[in-house]
């Protein structure tokens, strides 16, 4: 039997900003991206379209083994469910099941060029990230990935008392 | 203390700018580089323009990031983003807790700008979440949010603000800062009937809970009146609230209603200003129908003794003590709505009184005619 999945909503809220995906969890603040196939993946869950059929097209698009995707994507899953970003769901909570099949339009995007597996970042200490300068501490990873050099650079004194 | 109060409209920087967030591309991007010759990204500048840079970075994004140091606008809009999801999950949660307790709040400002007119979740960032409830359930609302851990900041001035002033300001263990109003802006103290702007409500949905804000035409009015304030910080992001209103909502704008709210509330110099200086500069395209009677509408002495004084005190470096009072006397006209010279006599020494926490205000003139400034001339 395929397995459906939704979105927590609504205190997981997301939105997606230059084909990277970003989420918050409201309960606990917890904030997470996703790129890529990751990003993909979670669009496919929005659409409510089942990941199990996502597997076939990663695996001849890219040409890799169908069994190495789907753990692959089975462990990517898995990471979604224990952050309790993601429920399973019934068949009758299903809203927009699409008769057993893949959507047509619902194609890998170009810009995706490769494989990777699909990661899942975490970020749980936001307190900092939130009240740091944007603009000036934090590089090209971007927000919130902090510049520790930077940090420290800027944080100096308070950090040495 | 009155603190200095500076123009509400942009310097020929901000203006750039606002030019970068809000004009299509070509002229978008020329603005942005304009911007950065004359203002260092890299370096630190005001903070009403920071307040720009999500917007200007949803404008440009699809550009190149060397054009516009993309990766470093976008770390500003995911700080943003962030932050402001917190304000929409307590404003949801609050309000969902006032009306299982009958109180139905409207909200104001930055959550349903965000959500109607700018369509973005992270293009205007925010600080705190306005709600407007009325007058008379002002206290009862008070009591259910202290239950909910929302404290008031300044205790002491709940009565002075119940009678004069349009809100409070309430915080919670996080920090979450939450105003509640009885009036979306002072001049509608006083002048407001009570099923003013809630008969008007307009229904949107924040985390799958519902929500009211005021209907277009009265967040036209209310954008307008709080962002040709005199303020310590220019609140330039009137403007982008504005011309996002037009673009998302603007055919929802009721002309005749909002002609007559304008002249209600007293706020025809205002109105003129803004949609003229938005018109000059940004093409802003009214109805002509709605521009042509804006056009004739009376100008009250009131008003435009307010706006002349705010003038004056941009101008002037120390304040004098009779234009402070003088100042004082036209907020507590602006606040009050009081009509008739006696009333607003009596109505004036009584506010007095609650700004110098119940000292004697003849007391307080005393002290500054002569206790104060002989001091000065001392020194």
């Amino acid at each position: 039997m395929v397995k459906k999945y939704t979105i927590n909503k609504p205190h997981i809220v997301f939105d997606i900003i230059e084909n990277e995906v970003i989420v918050i969890n409201l309960k606990n603040g917890n904030y997470y991206n996703l790129d890529k196939l990751g990003a993909w993946f979670w669009e496919s869950i929005e659409k409510q379209i089942s990941p199990d059929f996502l597997t076939d097209k990663i695996a001849s698009r890219f040409n890799i083994p169908e069994e190495e995707v789907r753990t692959d994507m089975g462990i990517f899953l898995s990471t979604l469910l224990s952050e309790k970003l993601i429920s399973e769901v019934t068949e009758e909570q299903y809203v927009n099941s699409e008769n057993g099949s893949m959507p047509t339009d619902f194609e890998i995007p170009g810009h995706i060029t490769g494989y990777e597996c699909p990661v899942l970042r975490k970020y749980s200490d936001m307190q900092n990230a939130l009240m740091l300068d944007p603009i000036h501490e934090f590089d090209e990873r971007g927000w919130p990935e902090m510049n520790d050099d930077l940090y420290f650079r800027e944080h100096e004194d308070e950090l040495a008392n | 203390m009155i603190v200095k109060y500076t123009n509400p409209f942009p310097s020929p920087e901000q203006e750039q700018l606002l030019k970068a967030a809000l004009f299509n591309e070509n002229e978008a991007v020329k603005a942005w580089q304009q911007w950065n010759q004359v203002v260092n990204f890299e370096g630190y500048f005001d903070h009403a323009s920071f307040r720009l840079l999500p917007l200007v970075y949803k404008n440009l994004s699809h550009l190149q990031p060397e054009v516009m140091f993309a990766g470093k606008l976008k770390n500003v809009y995911l700080q943003s983003w962030y932050k402001n999801q917190n304000l929409f999950y307590f404003c949801s949660q609050v309000t969902a807790y006032l009306s299982e307790n009958q109180v139905y709040p409207l909200i104001l400002k930055g959550i349903p700008l965000s959500i109607l007119a700018y369509k973005d979740r992270g293009a205007r960032p925010m600080s705190d979440i306005d709600m407007m409830i009325q007058l008379h359930e002002a206290e009862r609302t008070l009591r259910l949010l202290r239950e909910q851990g929302w404290i008031p900041e300044n205790e002491e001035y709940i009565e002075y603000n119940l009678q004069y002033g349009k809100s409070i300001c309430l915080k919670n263990d996080q920090d979450i800062e939450l105003d509640i109003h009885w009036y979306p802006f002072f001049e509608a103290h006083g002048k407001a009937g009570v099923n003013d702007f809630t008969d008007r409500k307009y229904a949107f949905k924040v985390n799958d809970v519902q929500l009211y804000s005021l209907s277009p035409s009265d967040m036209l009015i209310h954008v307008i009146t709080h962002g040709l304030h005199y303020n310590p910080e220019p609140p330039i992001r009137w403007i982008p609230d504005c011309l996002m209103l037009f673009r998302n909502l603007g055919d929802q704008i009721d002309w005749e209603y909002f002609y007559h709210q304008m002249i209600k509330f007293g706020i025809t110099l205002k109105v003129k200003l803004a949609l003229g200086y938005l018109k000059e500069t940004f093409h802003l395209q009214i109805p002509e129908n709605a521009e042509k009677i804006l056009l004739k509408a009376h100008v009250s002495y009131r008003e435009r003794i307010i706006y002349k004084n705010s003038k004056l005190i941009e101008e002037e470096k120390e304040l004098r003590f009779f234009r402070k009072l003088f100042q004082l006397y036209l907020i507590y006209l602006q606040q009050s709505g009081e009509k008739g010279i006696l009333k607003q006599m009596i109505g004036y020494i009584k506010f007095l009184r609650f700004r110098t926490h119940y000292e004697n205000p003849l007391k307080v003139l005393f002290y500054h005619i002569f206790v104060k400034r002989k001091q000065e001339n001392k020194y």
